[in-house]
């Protein structure tokens, strides 16, 4: 089921938490909403789950081209995972699956061998079968939130909404719960939406990313579109580390400190400053100048462990610190050590004009 | 079984002490009290203290303590539990107000909550007056009794609730929601079998106060052998009469029954928390 939303706004008394937002999330879609605490992403999924009333007589929520706006949480058909989990302590694994069975209706509520079959199916998909009549309490963090999100299923959900759901988890059972979140949601193809501040984990999971910040989308887009052409400052800066140079216009031309970048169009007056952003990984690092368009570095420190060892730097120039990272059989072809000179490049230097404002904020 | 040492090794030292100050504390200012009393019965011999303990007066206010207190806690069971749910979940003014008026049970004298419940509720009083063309005898019958016992418990049940309120999760209900369960449903099978080993604790206090409980009592419950005469004043009369004997014997069965039935709640209540566990 495709989820529509059309010029929502969101208002805690004086305080707006949503803008005007408009977004389609196609049918079978896994969906990441990106962004900083506080920009929205949660009260946005809360709406959409009708968790929480949107501002009266603005715009409109649309489950496959229906109007939802009147419907109650639990009308919506809405799978809902909680941070915390929020699991009922007092139930075993088991009841805490079968509760949105068991609180159906009578003349819809299945036989009770029904529901035990459809309850240990899903702990088989979960992984938990055998921890059917342990207590939450028993259990591990990645454990709770597979149960919450087996109950959350258990009701054959249209659309799946999950709310930081690796959040409260330590790094490597997040990184773990969030592949197989994805191969999950490959067999099962569930409208999915989730919330996560982690860019690494919105890039990995979804088939499609929507940034925010302060209560707007700044972005929508596959996470390489998100990731090799952002929008704006914003959504650059957030996705990843980054290395900022300041320069000037002229001619058409973007000039940094003796790099010249070519403008597409002629997007900005002569003089105009510009700000170049360049990720550390294509900061280019030589022990001999090959160009003019190099600049000088002493090296401040080595980080030498992991994928990808990385390089601080401070340019000679203006003593602005720079972050590079090499590949590993570079490290160890150049040798370099603590306060030797080198010489480095930008490559794929993004170039926003300033006076845009940079919100970002930790 | 090297699992089930006793002490814990732990930066704070002191297990000894504290354990040994406990123990020497309870003894001194409990059981050395409580030995003495059945001492004290023990000088009577079988025959007269069962006679005591036994006569039909006597059995008489064991069934009236015993069940005004049982049927005041759970008044305060369920209205003790509306307060302290309005309490936590909602915020209005004068909720401070209200929330130190839970208090003024605990502090009041009983014996001045005795005369204004009196005051209120006699043939001739505010509430009473009004009660008694409809037949209710409300001052002076075992209603009444009942109504002393549940003002002075009220406190029990909504201070050990609202811990427990706060601390339950909003995103729980949600959940439920979220699965289908409508607002019954919820608190059927989610709330309140989350605070049962709270409201449980607070029903025992409760009851365990009313069952101890004489001075707001005597005032509103008129004495009368037979109808509305509390153990507790059984046993001051025993005093009065220089019966030390026959004061202690029914005070012997008193204690028996309330540490009984103390003791099988707190088994409950343990049972229920068990179950729920930490964390989660």
């Amino acid at each position: 089921m495709s989820i529509e939303v059309r010029n929502l706004t969101k208002t805690f008394g004086s305080f707006t938490a949503l803008h005007d937002i408009s977004l389609t999330v196609p049918d079978g879609e896994l969906v990441a909403l990106l962004g900083p605490s506080g920009c929205g992403k949660t009260t946005l999924l809360r709406v959409i789950a009708g968790l929480e009333p949107p501002d009266p007589g603005s715009g409109a929520i649309l489950f496959h081209n229906q109007d939802v706006a009147n419907r109650q949480v639990g009308e919506r058909q809405v799978g809902f995972v909680f941070q915390h989990y929020a699991l009922f302590r007092h139930m075993t694994v088991f009841d805490n699956v079968a509760f949105g069975l068991q609180v159906k209706p009578r003349r819809e509520r299945r036989p009770k061998a029904e529901i035990r079959d459809r309850v240990m199916a899903l702990l088989r998909l979960v992984q938990l079968e055998s921890q059917a009549d342990r207590f939450p309490s028993q259990l591990s963090g990645g454990q709770r939130q597979r149960v919450a999100l087996a109950r959350a299923l258990a009701v054959e959900p249209k659309v799946l909404l999950l709310d930081e759901p690796f959040g409260a988890l330590d790094a490597k059972v997040r990184l773990e719960l969030r592949r197989w979140l994805r191969r999950l949601h490959d067999e099962i193809h569930v409208t999915s939406v989730f919330v996560t501040h982690d860019q690494e984990e919105a890039l990995e999971v979804a088939d499609k990313v929507v940034v925010m910040n302060q209560g707007r989308i700044e972005q929508i887009g596959t996470p390489q579109e998100i990731y090799d052409q952002p929008a704006n400052p914003f959504v650059y800066n957030f996705l990843g580390s980054v290395n900022l140079f300041h320069g000037r216009v002229h001619t058409g031309h973007a000039h940094f400190d003796g790099i010249r970048v070519d403008l597409p169009a002629p997007s900005a007056a002569d003089d105009h400053e510009v700000v170049g952003y360049v990720r550390p990984h294509d900061i280019e690092v030589e022990r001999t100048r090959s160009s003019v368009e190099e600049i000088e570095a002493v090296i401040v420190h080595i980080h030498g462990a992991g994928g990808m060892p990385r390089l601080e730097l401070e340019r000679l120039d203006n003593h602005e610190r720079i972050e590079a990272e090499l590949t590993r059989d570079r490290f160890r072809e150049l040798a370099l050590q603590t306060g030797e000179r080198v010489f480095i490049r930008p490559r794929n230097l993004r170039v926003f004009v300033e006076g845009q404002h940079l919100d970002y904020q930790i | 079984m090297k699992n089930l040492r006793l002490k814990q090794p732990s930066v704070l030292p002191g297990f000894s002490l504290t354990l040994g100050y406990t123990v020497f504390y309870l003894s001194l200012i409990v059981l050395l009290p409580l030995s003495a009393l059945f001492l004290r019965t023990t000088a009577m011999g079988w025959e007269a203290f069962w006679a005591t303990v036994t006569d039909p007066r006597v059995v008489a206010s064991y069934r009236l303590t015993f069940g005004a207190s049982l049927v005041g806690a759970l008044i305060n069971a369920v209205f003790g539990f509306i307060a302290a749910w309005t309490l936590v979940r909602y915020s209005f003014p004068g909720k401070k107000l209200i929330d130190a008026l839970i208090d003024l049970p605990f502090a009041l004298p009983t014996a001045v909550s005795g005369i204004a419940l009196t005051a209120i509720y006699a043939p001739n009083g505010w509430l009473g007056q009004h009660l008694e063309p409809l037949g209710i005898k409300a001052a002076f019958s075992p209603l009444g009794v009942t109504i002393a016992l549940t003002f002075i418990g009220l406190p029990f049940v909504v201070r050990t609730l609202q811990p427990a309120l706060e601390e339950l999760d909003p995103a729980v209900e949600e959940a439920a929601a979220s699965l289908g369960a409508d607002r019954v449903q919820t608190f059927v099978r989610v709330i309140l079998p989350a605070l049962l080993p709270a409201l449980l604790t607070g029903f025992a206090l409760s009851f365990a106060r009313a069952l101890g409980e004489y001075g707001s009592v005597v005032f509103i419950s008129g004495n009368m052998p037979m109808r509305t005469e509390i153990t507790a004043l059984l046993i001051i009369a025993k005093l009065e009469q220089y019966d030390y004997a026959g004061a202690t014997a029914i005070a012997v069965v008193m204690l028996i029954a309330s540490f009984t039935i103390l003791l099988g709640i707190n088994l409950l209540q343990w049972w229920s928390s068990r179950r729920l566990g930490t964390g989660a």
